[in-house]
């Protein structure tokens, strides 16, 4: 018993001996720590949403520039965690480089969201695309998984069909936003999304400054450079490649053998002079051929390659690394016509697990996102992206990387593309890098490499229908 | 820091979803149950199927969640890691049934037990969040090379192994250059503890080299170290070279005997700071700073052979032939256990006493750590063929005698 002279502070302590031994004490124990869990996190969530908003005036911005709805005026407010799940392609290098520019951008978004939503957290997760798959699946059976993913547009239908993502519909406001055929490639049969496109990143040419005036017009002038000492680099990758295909003019013919359909003489010559021209690329002195992309871009910062063809994901880290030197222009054309570079979209799909408030939040999120204000935002912070919103030109006249990355876009766009009908996931596409590799290495000759990509190309016959245009 | 806290603010965000809650509460609510059971249980046999009775009603209700519509992947996980958990008391039980109880203790707690609240906890943040993400946290500059998360906790977690781990292998490989090379065991163990701290020393190395720390970066290091050690850890790092050095040098390894207080102590190990020895007499363990050894004179019976050459003193009574005893003497001493008969055990005369002729006998043992032993037997021995042969042992008497009182003499003188 504690003496009645003890500041009652104290005088609680016997009581709490007696409760550490009662039959609720590990229950209480386990609610005080939630709380103090709960209460740390509402600190924390207090603490990074005391930050200035992204500029003055934003809050007005969005609301003259027609985006009322985005506000939260009616209904009830949101609160919550949105998990923003980012999924970097194959090819792209994860370091911390890539993770800090990553954060860089979604805090800018996380900004300029909370503007609007100050009591939302984001938390941004990176994932890989080798391996999304069956992380999400386990998550999924978690029930924690993303509430929003960020993935490449040739993922969204594949992790639909999968059931690791919720399908949505959208409202004929934001339905406006788009081109119809960018939203027909992420339609389902009964109308509703697989997901909603977010941004562009286009495949052009990078090139040193201090090395070479201008980049290289076509495909010959690309040769004759290097012949002249321009240092090239090429990736050893079907989509990274696909550029050339184009230019040489094999395009359709590969697209024609992805549909299943024969080739017209032709077509197959076509295809064989575009593998003719990639041996006599690989047999150049001073092109080089990488199987890994990585170490290609790690080579061109380094000062060993003069020219690659990069996507624009890439421009950010090589632009911090390179600086002024880095030019950035359209990829070469060719006797075949223009250039057909994969452009890599972005589209937003929506996790599943989510709670009923963060799945708002991260509805609330796609229509901020796609607002023109952001889609603008985008594009004018990183140099980078294209927009998606057809309400966004980019501004050309004042960036020549803006421009190259446009017309980049509008050649992705001009012509049906292989990747269309061959989805990452298809082993068509890695039978296609296969017979490439031993196309450039020397194991197969263009003959015998036309035959084996024909072949390789048509669809099995339990083959899913390709999706519309 | 910043950055990781928030990662971690932000799993609690999980818990606003319903599900998420629901498999948290049914793993919890059994373990919670459990520690409430266990403390009233009165009956202790039944103490040891609780937590697998725990486990069962998660399973239970892990296969029940799907029935309504929920996902039980968590509760899952956590059942796995339970199931892990009850799984490394079966193996200390098994292990405990082939190897000693000490190294199995010490195999569950540095290593087993560690190694699986790791892979646990990563396991559990893979669930959460994303390892490689969180790996590449960016932790500051050390010595002018940025350290991210990941390498840090790479490092630390080789190191720990390494200092952990490099004990059996080590073990492994000395007690094959015994076989191979047939040195003693005291260099057997000399070699194992040389061959831990090189494997350590590569650890440290590879750790700096993971870093990518480089010279510029090791000597600063070694610059601050150095100040360190002038100021504040200097007897620490001097009891560490000195037990190097006495490593190399051989004079205290461990299974060496070496005279500590006059009383003969073996070595037990040799540490980083001190060295630790067993004393026979009373079972004690003695810890000593290496730098002693390094510094004062050391006695060992143990240098170049583990002979002791022992001795014992008698006397026996002037009427005696010494030659008859010594003769007497040896021969006892040829018929005590443990007393080596190559060199054979010498007895000499050693002086004329006041009350009878000394003789020591000397004779060789194997073991000095048996020297007492030995010595009661050898001094029993000699008793018995003493008194078999009448030969007497001497010894001072004393008289004491009473002078008579004389009545005239002064106060004082009596």
């Amino acid at each position: 018993m504690a003496p009645p002279w003890l500041p009652s502070r104290l005088r609680l302590l016997p009581r709490l001996r007696r409760l550490r031994r009662s039959r609720y004490a590990l229950f209480l124990a386990a609610l005080l720590l939630l709380g103090v869990a709960f209460a740390l996190r509402g600190l924390s969530q207090r603490l990074t949403g005391a930050e200035q908003p992204l500029t003055p005036g934003f809050r007005l911005r969005l609301l003259t520039g027609g985006f009322a709805s985005l506000m939260p005026a009616e209904g009830p407010r949101l609160r919550g965690t949105l998990y923003l799940g980012v999924v970097l392609d194959r090819d792209q290098v994860l370091n911390a480089d890539t993770v800090m520019d990553l954060r860089g951008r979604v805090e800018e978004l996380d900004k300029a969201f909370r503007t609007v939503y100050p009591e939302v957290t984001i938390q941004l997760q990176v994932f890989r695309s080798d391996t999304i798959i069956p992380e999400l699946a386990a998550r999924v059976r978690s029930g924690l998984a993303p509430d929003l993913l960020v993935v490449s547009g040739l993922f969204a239908n594949d992790l639909q069909l999968l059931g690791l993502t919720e399908p949505t519909r959208l409202g004929p406001e934001e339905r406006r936003q788009f081109n119809e055929a960018a939203l027909d490639r992420l339609r389902l049969p009964d109308g509703r999304m697989t997901g909603v496109p977010l941004l562009f990143h286009p495949e052009v040419a990078c090139f040193n400054r201090s090395r070479l005036d201008t980049s290289p017009a076509t495909v010959e002038e690309l040769l004759q450079r290097s012949a002249e000492g321009t240092r090239v680099g090429l990736a050893a990758h079907p989509l990274s490649l696909y550029w050339t295909a184009g230019s040489l003019g094999a395009n359709g013919a590969l697209v024609e053998a992805a549909r299943g359909r024969s080739l017209t003489p032709e077509q197959r010559q076509r295809l064989r002079d575009w593998l003719v021209w990639l041996r006599a690329a690989s047999l150049q002195h001073r092109v080089t051929v990488y199987a890994d992309q990585n170490q290609m871009l790690k080579d061109f910062h380094q000062g060993r390659l003069d020219w690659i063809s990069c996507s624009s994901i890439d421009i950010p880290t090589l632009r911090q690394q390179l600086g002024p030197r880095l030019g950035v222009a359209p990829l070469p054309s060719g006797p075949g016509g223009d250039p057909t570079p994969v452009s890599r979209e972005r589209v937003m799909v929506f996790g599943r697990g989510s709670s009923p408030e963060q799945r708002r939040i991260a509805e609330a999120m796609v229509r901020f996102s796609i607002n023109p204000l952001i889609q603008r935002n985008f594009t004018l912070g990183t140099m980078a992206v294209l927009p998606v919103n057809r309400f966004v030109p980019p501004p050309v006249n004042s960036s020549a990387t803006l421009a190259a990355l446009a017309e980049s876009q509008r050649q992705s766009d001009a012509n049906p593309m292989l990747v269309e009908f061959v989805h990452p996931g298809d082993p068509r596409l890695g039978a296609l890098a296969r017979t490439l590799v031993q196309l450039l290495f020397g194991d197969l000759d263009p003959d015998a490499a036309t035959a084996v990509l024909i072949e390789e190309l048509r669809p099995a016959p339990h083959q899913p229908p390709a999706p519309r245009r | 820091m910043t950055q990781l806290l928030q990662e971690i603010f932000g799993w609690f965000g999980y818990l606003e979803r319903g599900p998420v809650q629901a498999q948290v509460l049914l793993v919890l609510l059994p373990l919670l149950g459990l520690a409430l059971t266990r403390r009233r249980l009165r009956r202790r046999s039944l103490r040891p199927l609780l937590f697998p009775g725990a486990l069962a009603v998660i399973a239970l209700g892990s296969a029940l969640l799907p029935l309504l519509g929920m996902p039980n992947g968590l509760a899952l996980f956590l059942l796995m890691l339970g199931l892990a958990w009850f799984g490394l008391d079966l193996l200390q039980h098994l292990l405990a049934s082939f190897l000693p109880p000490e190294p199995v203790q010490q195999l569950e707690i540095r290593l087993l037990r560690p190694a699986f609240l790791v892979a646990a906890a990563l396991a559990l943040v893979q669930h959460l969040d994303s390892l490689t993400e969180l790996a590449l946290i960016p932790l500051g500059t050390w010595f002018g090379v940025p350290v991210d998360l990941g390498q840090l906790f790479l490092s630390l977690v080789t190191l720990y192994l390494v200092a952990i781990g490099s004990g059996p292998p080590a073990s492994a490989l000395a007690w094959l250059l015994q076989r191979l090379l047939r040195i003693s065991e005291g260099s057997r163990r000399a070699l194992q503890l040389m061959l831990r701290y090189l494997v350590v020393a590569i650890g440290v190395l590879w750790v700096c080299s993971h870093l990518g720390l480089n010279a510029t970066a090791i000597l600063a290091i070694a610059g601050g170290l150095s100040v360190g050690l002038g100021f504040g850890i200097k007897e620490v790092f001097s009891n560490f070279v000195s037990g190097l050095w006495l490593l190399f040098e051989g004079s205290v390894r461990p299974g060496e005997v070496l005279f500590i207080d006059g009383d003969p102590c073996e070595v037990r190990s040799l540490g980083l700071r001190a060295a630790v020895l067993w004393r026979d007499r009373d079972n004690a363990e003695l810890v000593i700073p290496n730098q002693t050894f390094f510094t004062t004179t050391t006695t060992t019976y143990t240098g170049t052979d583990r002979l002791r050459r022992s001795q014992i003193s008698v006397g026996a009574a002037y009427r005696h032939d010494p030659t008859l005893v010594v003769a007497l003497l040896e021969a006892t001493a040829r018929t005590v256990p443990r007393v080596l008969l190559q060199p054979p055990p010498r007895a000499l005369v050693l002086r004329y006493g006041d009350s009878s002729i000394d003789y020591a006998l000397r004779f060789w043992i194997a073991n000095p750590m048996d020297n007492v032993s030995i010595c009661s037997a050898v001094n029993t021995a000699v008793w018995q063929a003493f008194a078999r042969e009448g030969i007497e042992i001497p010894f001072p008497q004393r008289v004491w005698h009473q002078a008579p009182a004389q009545p005239d003499a002064p106060p004082g003188h009596r």
